[in-house]
């Protein structure tokens, strides 16, 4: 079941974002294009376009899965990262994102947050909720 | 030990550090206050962040003996919180050098400000902010972490309000070119944190677009007719000038070019100031910052500036002084919220015009370590 999911997820993940598992809670569509999805994590808008505020989710950035995650999404280093966060919300611009130890921590704030979306890895194959699965065009 | 015990301890420490007045402690005591209810209210995703820094100075002035000094820069207490998912909180509160305090330290609230996202990326602010007038104010604040110099630009002594408190409707990210603007109504410079005599509200209009991830393109105009010309909360960091009282109509226009690329910095701030007094008439100020540099290995970064300010002998608004600065230096971003900087420039300033051999002239070298977490 696990392996099922994870090979669904690499499948439904752009070219740029392959292997990365994205999801989202009520944030208006089940399927963005890889631009949308980028645009999401850089905070471009405050609202999806079904009203519900977005909330950025990242991998804690000690983690394993922080790495790959910056890179493929900010195309920058985790550091780089950081820093641009510190900048965003110290400029008063956009909300500060949540950041997660765990693959399961984050799925399980997404799932109680309507307009949140995460990436993260997936390397232990955590089921996620179908519900949750983002399909990513390229 | 619970959280607000914590913060009491810290708090009467930090008072005896310092040995605050009866206002600082007021201020200090809502600082803690908040960071009590930050740690205990984090699902409003309440955060406090700490942003400062520390100097070396070896500044050595013509004709005169060297000076070599060490310096406590600004504390900056920064605190966010999202009141529910469309309004949320910003405050910018720092502790700073201030001669006329008998600890030489006082805190000054520098934003405070409650935003209202009412319509996709509309939001309406209102409190007290850096005014939008150029890429600058509008982006770094207090924070000496992002500055790619050590020091602002001249200008932000003498021609920039860099403070407003009133309404301000923003934009940002619009369309493909990501256009954002700027409008607000608030007091006058003249006007003190509480109170503005002048029924008039100085304007500002800005406008930026970011064609480009990086790149921001803005320009801007600020108008303040003051009946009375007293520096208030709201002028630059300069003392302007006491000495004139009468009234000016205060007109400033900016345009900023920002670029920071993976490799290559550039920033220009430039800046036209059109002071009107009944006295003296006309006088029209000039500055122009640019600053560029190159980034290499991800964390370090070669730099040039050139900071040059041209002022009427005819303004009556600020004490009329030009200034011309070249500097070069370099930064190490050792970690993502750590900085060290050193520059070493060459400074001539005055009252007579530039150019000449009428001003004075230091060269002074700089080392910065800014920090925030």
């Amino acid at each position: 079941m696990c392996s099922v999911l994870s090979l669904n997820t690499a499948l439904l993940c752009g070219q740029q974002l392959s292997g990365l598992t994205i999801i989202g809670n009520d944030i208006g569509a089940k399927s963005l294009s890889e631009q949308a999805v980028i645009e999401a994590f850089k905070a471009k808008n405050n609202f999806w376009s079904n009203g519900k505020a977005l909330a950025v989710c990242l991998p804690e950035t000690k983690t394993s899965d922080a790495d790959p995650v910056c890179l493929k999404i900010y195309g920058k280093t985790v550091s780089e990262v950081q820093k641009f966060w510190l900048s965003q919300v110290f400029q008063g611009r956009s909300r500060a994102p949540h950041f997660f130890e765990t693959d399961r921590e984050m799925i399980e704030f997404i799932e109680k947050t309507p307009g949140a979306i995460g990436a993260f890895v997936n390397e232990k194959n955590i089921p996620v909720p179908t519900e949750l699965m983002l399909q990513i065009k390229p | 030990m619970s959280i607000l015990a914590l913060a009491m301890i810290c708090f009467r420490r930090t008072y005896s550090l310092f040995e605050l007045n009866r206002p600082a402690q007021a201020v200090f005591g809502m600082l803690f206050l908040l960071l009590s209810s930050a740690i205990s209210a984090q699902q409003r995703n309440t955060q406090l962040k700490v942003y400062g820094h520390f100097q070396y100075a070896f500044d050595d002035l013509l004709g005169d003996t060297p000076d070599s000094y060490f310096t406590l820069g600004e504390q900056d207490f920064f605190v966010t919180s999202n009141l529910s998912d469309r309004i949320s909180f910003l405050g910018e509160t720092v502790v700073k050098y201030d001669n006329s305090s008998g600890s030489k330290f006082s805190p000054s609230i520098e934003r405070a400000q409650l935003k209202f996202d009412y319509y996709k990326n509309h939001s309406l602010i209102v409190g007290k902010m850096h005014t939008p007038v150029n890429y600058w104010n509008d982006v770094y604040h207090h924070g000496r972490l992002f500055y790619p110099t050590i020091d602002r630009p001249s200008s932000f002594s003498y021609l920039i309000p860099i403070h407003s408190l009133g309404l301000r409707m923003q934009g940002q990210n619009l369309g493909k070119l990501n256009f954002g603007y700027d409008l607000s109504a608030t007091n006058s410079i003249s006007s003190t944190d509480i109170f503005d005599s002048a029924l008039n509200k100085s304007v500002t209009a800005a406008i930026h677009i970011k064609p480009i991830e990086g790149m921001r393109v803005g320009a801007s105009y600020y108008n303040d007719y003051m009946s009375t010309n007293k520096p208030g909360a709201h002028v630059g960091h300069g003392s302007g000038n006491p000495e004139y009282t009468g009234a000016i109509n205060y007109e400033l226009s900016c345009f900023s070019f920002a670029y920071f690329g993976k490799h290559l910095e550039v920033l220009s701030e430039s800046t036209y100031n059109r002071n009107k007094t009944d006295s003296l008439g006309v006088s029209e100020n000039y500055s122009q910052f640019v600053y560029a540099g190159w980034r290499f290995k991800e964390k370090h970064v070669g730099y040039g500036i050139f900071d040059f300010m041209d002022m009427s002998e005819r303004d009556l608004y600020s004490i009329p002084i030009n200034v011309i600065k070249l500097g070069l230096g370099y930064k190490f971003d050792f970690l993502y919220n750590c900085t060290i900087k050193v520059q070493l420039e060459r400074l001539e300033s005055g009252d007579d015009h530039l150019f000449h051999n009428h001003n004075a002239i230091s060269y002074d070298l700089r080392f910065q370590l800014a920090y925030g977490f």
